[in-house]
């Protein structure tokens, strides 16, 4: 509780999914975009996204390609197959209603 | 939705499973691509570049284990695990080699046993017969119930009326098989021959794989020199050339077209057991000797009519036998009644063979039991020892999954090993059972590896091992490291039922092994008894060969003689021959002529008149088998065409039970017939070796009611017989190129083979005792092995107050020795209790033999005593700083 930033369990899937949804990227990219999206709130241990990006991958969500990065070396982009597409919008539907009914009941002590 | 996952598992996968190197290489380089992309982002920060690699590598955390961390969550990753348990299973086992050894012998023995037998059993009890509808045939036999005990075979006047009964769809007719000298394309040969009614392939439903079978007009007069050939003539003699329909070929100097070739694997059945090559149709042809009204020498084989129940077609059968009683019987046979039996085929062909089969099915179920029984007890004293090293993983961060894994991996590892073995053993068993078996076992060459056998055994292997592997391992599991760690043993006893559960297993195992090592003991006695019995005859160095003469071309008995006399005097001149004689029938063969013969000028009724064996032979018979004479004279050419007679020792006690036969003389059928004797001569076996001789009656072959066409040339050689083979086959094709000889085997065999029967019984016996006695050795060592492990503390415990080393061993010992020496006792009771039951198996020796007991006994008790030596002298080598330093 004392360190907000701390990943909330298997939101990391649901973030990288969401990532790649919006354009094919590599894993150096992916943990830049996110410390920067989250405004540095969220930070990912830079080593621990990448079992979960092969998780991804070999689970059928996302697929590889070996292709040039922006500064003429090679590395692996990901992008979302259509499995993944499919789990993106279950996974963030679940996140709304878990985020929602959450906000729902802080508001109310609050109140 | 899973399905569509596999999209992108599979390729994953193949790629892991083929190019692992690759996929290696890349993890490695993405990685990289990280880390020189933080340390290029340090570095515009304006770090150093040593402090930016530091920074960076910090950031990301052990590379290492990030990458073990990745490689987790790959598809191959079950895989991975799998080939690393796998790994370790085997140096596991090839540490504990000793357990290791005894569970894959214990499977191996328990599966190839069971597998060899069901496949057996089911090859010639359970499979139906290869014919359509095989459970509507019947084999139709005839009795008359006032007089006969047993049915008989067939009257052929008899079958000619059964063909119009609407019980059957259709029955055929067979003669008993007789071989036939087979000439053309190449050396005569003698081959196997059956005669049937055409109808015999058509009602099985077998059609030809070339040409065709018979047609019904091929069973009459002018239309029956045709053949039908099985498969195996056709490859062997035929090259297996399709224009072998049509052909010509001679048998017994009569010429047959060929009209087809049967399907590989046929078999009449519904005839003797003889392998057959060449069927020829039979047929009520005008001959007088088949209508003989007492000839009852045919087999009928019929395919009951659709809708007609089996008990209504012997009614409708018995009616027609009833008006066949009444027009044949004579008035002195007019109280009898003649009735029609009916066998279903499959139960005629397996009913010899079905108790032995079935009690052989017992034995292995059995034995596949008590094998389990002494797995699960070796596997118990493995997980009691491998507590602690469960304890170890556990407490170094293995999950629960893990250790259970392993230790399934490691039962089918076991399993495999075993499963392996079982099959090789039950591959090697069959066929030393195919090759050791009786020939006249029926259906012997349809016995093959059954693999639905192999598949149930191996399951069922598979879920032994596993089960014991996991019980244990469901235990380690939930095992507290720090009371592994502990290690107490001695905090977990054995109630003393369970010991003596068993104990009493070991007492049972053992009971078994003795008694049926005992009963091999026993078979082995009259074995080598037997062996040793006088034959009356010397073995050594004598060829025998099957000659048989056509009657078409040797039709008077004066050509026949001739024939054997040339073929004789021929053989004689023939380098390496010492004497040369023909006979009607070979000893221990069995065939029998047999007849009376009653003192000249008495005349008793039929059924005083004792019973006498005829063997009619040319004079240098006697020679040529090594028969010595002890009285009189032997034959002489001057005999042929006289009625004189040499007597076996029996048949001259039988007649002139008081004085010199020689000289006397006695008739055999009419008083018309009068024989003299003029030499004597010792009992030769004429049947079995184990039975007494029967009494004998030699004549010249002229004295025979027909010259016989078939008959056995005996020569005896001066070295090694068997080059004698072509002698023979040579002086033959000089008088008759059309001739060829069969059955050719030297005196030795035939030996060898009138005790094959024994020799088989034999051999089963001692495989299942030996395996017995194994079983009960290994149940003997695991059970005493577990107590002692479970003894470790309180063994060291004594040593340390002062038992010596000696007592604790004797101590051990004794405990081990306990149950077997109770089995032991049950053994040799079981063996005197049923010992009864072997007196028919059994020759010249009692089923209470003292040699054979004690023999066994000491066997039993030895391998009983090594297998106890080794768990007792690690007992009494527990050392106490060893089993305390857990405390």
């Amino acid at each position: 509780m004392s360190r907000p930033t701390t990943l909330v369990q298997g939101t990391l899937d649901l973030l990288v999914l969401k990532m790649l949804a919006l354009q094919s990227m590599n894993g150096w990219t992916i943990s830049q975009r996110l410390k920067h999206l989250s405004g540095e709130v969220l930070q990912v241990s830079d080593g621990s996204l990448y079992p979960t990006l092969h998780k991804l991958e070999h689970g059928g969500w996302i697929s590889a390609e070996w292709k040039l990065s922006g500064n003429n070396r090679r590395a692996k982009f990901y992008s979302l197959t259509r499995l993944g597409k499919k789990a993106l919008q279950k996974e963030s539907d679940d996140w709304n209603r878990l985020s929602a009914a959450i906000t729902h009941i802080v508001r109310l002590t609050e109140a | 939705m899973r399905v569509e996952s596999w999209v992108y598992k599979v390729p994953l996968l193949l790629r892991s499973v083929f190019r692992r190197k690759d996929l290696e290489h890349e993890l490695d380089e993405e990685l990289g691509f990280h880390l020189e992309q933080q340390i290029e982002q340090n570095q515009a920060r304006g770090m150093s570049q040593e402090e930016a690699r530091k920074q960076a590598t910090r950031a990301f955390g052990n590379i290492e284990i990030r990458k073990e961390e990745c490689r987790d969550t790959w598809v191959v990753a079950a895989l991975d695990h799998c080939k690393r348990d796998t790994r370790h299973a085997l140096r596991t086992l090839r540490r504990d080699f000793g357990f290791t050894l005894g569970v894959s012998l214990l499977l191996a023995l328990g599966i190839g046993a069971n597998v060899a037998v069901f496949s057996i059993v089911n090859s010639i009890l359970f499979k139906p017969l290869p014919y359509r509808e095989p459970d509507r045939l019947v084999v139709v036999r005839e009795m008359t119930p006032e007089r006969d005990l047993t049915p008989r075979s067939v009257n052929a006047l008899h079958y000619l009326e059964w063909r119009k009964c609407e019980c059957f769809a259709e029955i055929a007719l067979a003669e008993y098989a007789q071989e036939l000298n087979l000439a053309g394309q190449g050396d005569p040969e003698r081959v196997s021959s059956l005669r049937v009614t055409p109808n015999a392939f058509s009602m099985l439903d077998v059609v030809a794989q070339i040409g065709r079978t018979f047609v019904g007009v091929e069973g009459e007069l002018g239309n029956d020199n045709v053949v039908v050939i099985s498969d195996g003539l056709w490859r062997r003699r035929f090259g297996a050339d399709p224009e072998i329909v049509g052909a010509t070929i001679s048998l017994d100097a009569v010429p047959y077209v060929v009209i087809g070739v049967l399907p590989a694997g046929f078999r009449y059945h519904g005839a003797s057991n003889a392998h057959v090559d060449i069927y020829r149709p039979w047929g009520p042809v005008p001959a007088p000797w088949w209508t003989w009204t007492n000839n009852y020498s045919y087999t009928a084989l019929g395919r009951l009519a659709d809708g007609v129940s089996v008990e209504a077609a012997l009614d409708q059968l018995n009616a027609i036998q009833a008006t066949i009683a009444a027009d044949q019987f004579d008035v002195e046979n007019e109280s009898l009644s003649l009735r029609a039996v009916f066998t279903p085929l499959h139960d005629l062909i397996t009913a010899p063979s079905r108790a032995g089969l079935h009690l052989l099915l017992a034995a292995v179920g059995a034995a596949l039991v008590v094998a389990c029984f002494n797995i699960a007890n070796l596997t118990l004293v493995r997980a009691r020892a491998r507590t602690r090293e469960a304890g170890v993983r556990a407490a170094l961060g293995a999950s629960r999954l893990a250790i259970f894994r392993g230790v399934l991996i490691e039962s089918l590892v076991l399993a495999a090993a075993g499963t392996a073995t079982g099959v090789a053993l039950a591959g090697a068993a069959l066929r030393m059972f195919t090759s050791i078996a009786p020939t006249d076992l029926p259906r012997i060459d349809e016995v093959q590896m059954d693999w639905t056998a192999l598949l149930v055994a191996a399951v069922l292997a598979v879920a032994v091992t596993v089960a014991f592997g996991l019980l244990p391992a469901l235990r380690l599991t939930r095992v507290d490291p720090q009371a592994a760690l502990r290690a107490s043993n001695r905090s977990v006893t054995d109630s003393p039922h369970s010991v003596r559960v068993r104990q009493a297993l070991v007492s049972v195992e053992v009971g078994l092994s003795v008694s049926l090592l005992i009963v091999a003991g026993l078979l082995l006695t009259s074995f080598l008894r037997l062996d040793a019995v006088d034959r009356g005859f010397d073995a050594s160095n004598v060829l025998t060969a099957e000659v048989g003469i056509p009657w078409a071309r040797y039709a008077d008995d004066q050509a026949a003689l001739r024939f054997w006399v040339s073929l004789l005097t021929e053989l004689r001149d023939a380098p390496g021959v010492v004497a040369a004689g023909v006979t009607s029938s070979l000893p221990l063969r069995g065939y029998n002529w047999g007849s009376s013969a009653v003192r000249e000028g008495e005349n008793p009724p039929a059924a005083e008149r004792p019973s006498i064996q005829y063997r009619f032979v040319s004079p240098e018979y006697f020679a040529a088998l090594g028969i010595p004479l002890l009285a009189g004279r032997s034959f002489n050419s001057d005999d042929y065409g006289r009625t004189t007679a040499i007597l076996s020792e029996r048949a001259a006690r039988l007649l002139w039970p008081d004085s010199n036969p020689i000289g006397r003389r006695f008739y055999r059928d009419s008083p018309d017939e009068v024989f003299e004797v003029v030499g004597l001569v010792p009992d030769v076996h004429s049947e079995d070796l184990a039975k007494d001789p029967a009494p004998l009656v030699y004549a010249p072959l002229t004295a025979a009611p027909v010259v016989f066409r078939v008959a056995s040339v005996v020569v005896r050689t001066a070295a090694d017989p068997s080059p004698a083979a072509s002698t023979v086959r040579n002086a033959v094709a000089s008088l008759d190129r059309e001739l060829a000889i069969s059955n050719v085997e030297t005196m030795r065999q035939i030996e060898s083979a009138s005790v094959g029967d024994r020799r088989f019984q034999l051999m089963l016996v001692i495989a299942f005792g030996v395996s017995a006695l194994l079983i009960a050795a290994l149940g003997t060592y695991s059970v005493l092995a577990y107590a002692v492990t479970t003894r470790t503390h309180e063994l060291a415990m004594r040593m340390a107050l002062g038992a010596r080393r000696g007592t604790v061993l004797a101590m051990v010992l004794r405990q081990g020795m306990r149950p077997v020496f109770l089995g032991v006792g049950f053994g040799i009771f079981a063996a005197l209790a049923f010992g009864r039951l072997l007196a028919g198996l059994l020759y010249s020796v009692t089923p209470t033999d003292p040699t054979t007991l004690i023999s066994v006994v000491v066997v039993t008790l030895t391998a009983a005593f090594l297998a106890s030596l080794l768990p007792a002298h690690r007992a009494a080598r527990t050392s106490l700083l060893a089993a305390l330093r857990y405390e």
